[in-house]
């Protein structure tokens, strides 16, 4: 669980990926058998509020994604939608209540029930 | 839009209308509406995802019609999305500005290859209405077959070379009338059908009175972000098995909890003298008794028989019935038409 002061920590111009969030992608890229990939993160028209997160194991960047690597992981983020994640934090939960991957968006001003879609 | 004057407009309203009546089918070249197109490899994975209606299963050379809703569920507006290819839509709107359209598409375009075009300048418009509309269109395009059409059915052929001819059925004014396009190249072709046909272009509010009289929304006017799909009658164009897309929450609880405050009705003016008051879109519309705020008027026509008034006016359900006389502020009577 990624609290107030963690969100806070987080500089304006990256995204973290904490280290519960880069096991388990770590973990999936295994189980699907790609041994050299990294995780891509975008931001992408539709849902509820208007913007949803895009989520997904990829072999390598595309000429125009920033490259962060955070807790082993290598994280694609395409530019023209980093304004809206700037400062945002990937997190994981698990357990009974957990809804898997997480975005805490510091950018993100209102977001729908599933948590996957909102507005900036 | 490509401004062509191929006939003397036809001198009035009245005398196009008496036209229309007794040849089934009238000619408008609309000064509303536009064209925009949509093009690149995620446009219809785009607009599944930001308006009511599916579009993943659109096939190729078919319209289907969907609303562009905001975040608050509220209309933006209701548009035909016809399917040339998989990276190729037309957009096609009759809004009298298709701006909040394409600033609301663009607002979220973030990574999908979509890019929006305005085509008005390269297609030239023209609306075909009434009981005979099918059969003169099959008569203008014979390179075409029009029969059973139904609402939404999309014909297409170059009619001279390169030049295009694109018919859809909308029924933006009712039952049977056709939205007629062309390229630069086939305009001049059409035109001439068009006077071989003896076919001359009707005032343009003759379009809002016979869709008016068939209760027929239209963008700007009924459909506008005073209201919801549910509100406006939409309710055929929301899917509500397919998923996210902008305002969907909105909806979905306004359908499930059954909270839809307002229907769209039909009205005419109680008339009791000549000179009684004018009744215009925006107008407040009372409760008899209470006075309490029952709706407002979204468009309103003088009739061709008995100076008969019509119009269109959201209501509270409480007041929908066919029947219920209501007045507005200025007080003008109306009483609500059954529905068409």
């Amino acid at each position: 669980m990624v609290t107030a002061q963690q969100q806070e920590s987080v500089p304006i111009n990256t995204i973290r990926v904490t280290e519960k969030a880069a096991s388990k992608a770590m973990e999936f890229a295994r189980k699907s058998g790609r041994e050299h990939c990294g995780i891509k993160i975008a931001v992408q028209g539709g849902g509820c509020s208007g913007l949803q997160y895009v989520l997904e194991l990829v072999d390598g960047p595309d000429e125009s994604d920033k490259v962060i690597t955070e807790n082993g992981i290598e994280v694609y983020i395409p530019k023209r939608a980093f304004i809206f994640l700037a400062g945002t934090v990937l997190d994981f939960s698990d357990g009974l209540n957990g809804r898997g991957f997480e975005f805490h968006n510091p950018n993100a001003k209102r977001t729908c029930g599933c948590g996957d879609s909102f507005a900036v | 839009m490509v401004t062509i004057a191929p006939f003397a407009q036809v001198a009035s309203r009245d005398d196009a209308y008496r036209d229309f009546i007794d040849r089934g089918v009238v000619l408008i070249q609309p000064q509303f509406g536009s064209v925009v197109g949509h093009v690149g490899s995620d446009v219809l994975d785009l607009l599944h995802r930001l308006t009511t209606n599916s579009m993943l299963d659109l096939p190729n050379g078919s319209a289907r019609r969907t609303v562009l809703t905001n975040e608050k569920g509220r209309i933006v507006d209701v548009f035909w999305v016809l399917k040339r290819s998989d990276k190729e839509l037309l957009l096609i709107s009759d809004a009298p500005d298709a701006l909040p359209m394409r600033n609301g598409i663009d607002r979220f375009t973030i990574i999908e290859d979509a890019e929006l075009n305005d085509l008005n300048d390269l297609l030239s418009r023209w609306y075909l209405i009434g009981p005979n509309a099918e059969d003169v269109i099959g008569e203008l395009l014979p390179e075409l077959d029009f029969s059973d059409s139904e609402t939404g059915s999309f014909r297409g052929t170059d009619i001279v070379d390169g030049g295009v001819a694109l018919a859809l059925r909308t029924d933006a004014a009712g039952p049977q009338s056709w939205l007629l396009m062309a390229g630069k190249p086939a305009v001049s072709e059409i035109t001439s059908r068009f006077a071989s046909a003896d076919l001359q272009p009707a005032p343009n509010e003759l379009f809002d009175l016979v869709r008016i009289k068939n209760q027929v929304p239209i963008a700007g006017k009924e459909l506008t972000e005073d209201v919801n799909p549910l509100e406006a009658g939409l309710i055929d164009l929301v899917d509500f098995d397919k998923g996210c897309y902008v305002g969907q929450e909105v909806i979905a609880r306004l359908d499930t909890y059954d909270k839809v405050q307002r229907a769209l009705v039909g009205f005419t003016q109680i008339a009791e003298s000549e000179d009684g008051p004018n009744l215009s879109s925006g107008d407040r519309i009372s409760a008899p008794g209470s006075g309490r705020d029952a709706g407002w008027v979204t468009s309103v026509a003088n009739g061709i028989q008995n100076d008969e008034v019509i119009g269109m006016s959201y209501l509270r359900k409480a007041y929908c019935e066919a029947g219920t006389q209501l007045a507005t502020t200025e007080g003008a009577e109306i009483k609500v038409l059954p529905n068409r």
